[in-house]
């Protein structure tokens, strides 16, 4: 699926109430290719997880739209924006993002639950996720049982797992070691060759060395480098 | 895993705080429905007492000491009696405003075969009688024949067997349904009856210390007022022209109980007050709490999909289950606490104290219920609109 972003900006109030803003994002245009991994490095602090949740549908820009396949998120309502994401985004969000009372493995299910039944095949291919990310053992444990990396390996599971057009990662390799950040990028190589469109979100160099784009965004100013 | 198997699942993850919520809607829903028990137990025995004395005025002994003796009779089941000459009877028939009047003759046994508990044994007039025939016909279309009885329901003689009172065999009739008064501790014959048991009592040497003719006593006058005279009237001018007797209006005595009756219902109706406004407070707090605590979870859930209802949803449908569980246990435990002690609670406060009927109580639970899970989901409902119009950005943003 193809990911676009015309014209869209995001501005904050310093202070709630107060005239003194500044735009998080500064006005600018993105495109998300279908089977293509687009890595967005840069300082900390400079709008990258801003953007990302602007494309994810979940901020709405104070400019601009964001399409996806040609359908503007934002002019939907809350009901079709969240069936779309479910169906078709892949969020792999900053921080410890899991339901606290499900298992490894229901969670990294959520997303195909939400809406029917996960069948056979989801299962197993849930499975096999967590086994490639080595948490086939953790699959029935609680998440408060598991480490940071772990968290994230099951955040990342879950993203993959719902086989989404778009995948949006912010850090999805910041807790990870080598080994584990090999089979991270691995995973989302082979989604690129499924067709899916990957932003990866980093400050890991070593990462960007998988995506075809790469992209810099420093006060909210992006910049194409290759 | 089904979608909506995630409230339940919530709540089963953190057992402790659940289970506390829980204990805490219980406590409202307990104050709820045992309070409401209490209150309707009393009216209802209040109402029953008025319809089954159904007279005006009740003449007594003055030596009954006016209506405190005859009060504790009827309400409490304490046993009693007191003698008057029959004579009494002609002339409070003879005055005006007296449509009906019908005696009564008390006795009192200290020990029955029925039962454990003194025995009050009332004797009414078959001919005259208006007060204890309505409701006997409820259960008996009979004539009673000598030494033939009908019991209150606390008696322990069922209708076919005898019962043994001052040695003489006294073969049960009927037992009559519940007032929730000392009346249930009653048993009831003709004025013959009685007048045998008297004869029986005093063979065995029992005092009763019945000044006159044996034979010509009575303890108590019940009369009806006619219609355009003022029962307050009647009572004052048998009071005036009678001597050695009182007058007392029936009213009177019921609104003693009345006054009683709205006092501890009053002291009910604050307590649970009380305990709902702290109970609810916490609740608030509590469920506000989870919400803040919760929120990364609920941020996940919106970014694989959820929606701003459904979040809002699942939250309340978690504060339904447990509003719904403990006003279930609360009202389970009252009805524990309360129902199998009527007749010492009837005791304690010293009123009559009828519990309402099985269809009643049911309605009383099922508001006591709805009132609960309503209350809970007005607790939550703040987290959980605050929670459905939370921006997930700013959320994820920091950092759950």
């Amino acid at each position: 699926m193809r990911l676009e972003a015309k014209g869209i900006s995001r501005r904050y109030f310093r202070n709630k109430g107060s005239a003194n803003t500044f735009f998080a994002v500064k006005e600018t245009d993105f495109v998300l290719e279908p089977g293509r991994i687009t890595a967005l490095h840069g300082r900390s602090g400079g709008g990258k997880s801003t953007l990302l949740q602007m494309l994810s549908g979940l901020l709405t820009p104070t400019t601009g739209e964001v399409l996806l396949d040609g359908q503007s998120l934002y002019t939907l309502q809350d009901r079709e924006l969240s069936r779309l994401r479910n169906a078709h985004l892949g969020v792999i969000p900053q921080g410890k993002a899991a339901v606290g009372s499900l298992s490894v493995l229901e969670n990294v299910l959520l997303p195909a639950q939400l809406y029917g039944q996960a069948d056979e095949q989801t299962r197993k291919e849930a499975a096999q996720l967590l086994e490639r990310l080595g948490m086939a053992e953790l699959a029935g444990v609680r998440p408060r049982e598991l480490s940071g990396g772990e968290l994230r390996r099951m955040s990342i599971a879950r993203a993959l797992a719902a086989k989404p057009g778009v995948l949006l990662a912010d850090e999805p390799t910041g807790d990870l070691d080598d080994l584990n950040t090999k089979t991270v990028l691995d995973l989302f190589a082979e989604a690129a060759d499924r067709g899916c469109a990957v932003l990866l979100v980093t400050h890991d160099r070593d990462s960007l060395s998988v995506a075809q784009d790469v992209w810099r965004m420093d006060a909210g100013v992006l910049t194409h480098e290759t | 895993m089904k979608r909506l198997s995630l409230p339940l699942r919530n709540l089963a993850a953190r057992p402790g705080r659940t289970a506390a919520l829980i204990v805490l809607t219980a406590l409202l829903a307990a104050a709820v429905f045992g309070g409401s028990l209490i209150v309707r137990s009393l009216e209802g025995g209040l109402d029953s007492l008025e319809s089954r004395l159904g007279a005006d005025v009740i003449v007594v002994p003055v030596s009954a000491a006016s209506k405190s003796d005859l009060q504790n009779m009827l309400l409490q089941g304490t046993v009693g009696y007191f003698y008057m000459d029959s004579g009494v009877l002609d002339k409070v028939r003879g005055m005006a405003g007296v449509e009906t009047a019908s005696p009564q003759l008390f006795l009192a046994s200290l020990r029955a075969d029925c039962c454990s508990i003194p025995v009050q044994m009332i004797g009414f007039d078959r001919e005259t009688d208006f007060t204890v025939t309505p409701w006997m016909r409820e259960r008996y279309s009979g004539d009673l024949q000598d030494l033939q009885v009908i019991v209150g329901s606390r008696v322990n003689a069922a209708p076919g067997t005898s019962i043994k009172i001052y040695g003489e065999n006294c073969k049960v009739a009927a037992r009559l349904s519940e007032t929730g008064t000392g009346l249930d501790t009653a048993v009831y014959g003709s004025m013959e009856t009685l007048r045998s048991l008297l004869d029986a009592a005093r063979g065995l040497g029992h005092d009763l210390k019945i000044s006159g003719d044996p034979d010509k006593v009575i303890s108590a006058v019940y009369i009806k007022v006619r219609d355009g005279y003022d029962a307050e009237s009647v009572a004052n001018d048998i009071n005036l022209h009678v001597r050695k007797v009182k007058a007392i209006r029936t009213r009177s005595m019921m609104s003693d109980v009345s006054g009683s009756l709205s006092s501890i219902a009053g002291i009910v109706s604050v307590l649970a007050a009380a305990v709902w406004v702290m109970g609810f407070v916490v609740l608030f707090v509590a469920f506000s709490a989870m919400t803040r605590e919760r929120k990364g979870e609920f941020a996940v859930l919106r970014v694989i999909g959820m929606t701003r209802r459904a979040l809002a949803g699942m939250a309340l449908k978690e504060a339904v289950l447990i509003g719904a569980a403990g006003a279930l246990l609360g009202i389970g435990l009252s009805a524990i606490v309360v129902l199998p002690f009527t007749a010492l609670i009837e005791s304690r406060l010293g009123l009559p104290f009828l519990v309402p009927e099985p269809g009643r109580l049911l309605l009383i639970g099922a508001l006591t219920l709805a009132g609960l899970v309503a209350a809970v989901c007005l607790a939550s409902a703040v987290g959980a609109v605050r929670l459905s119009r939370a921006d997930t950005a700013d959320i994820l943003r920091e950092g759950n």
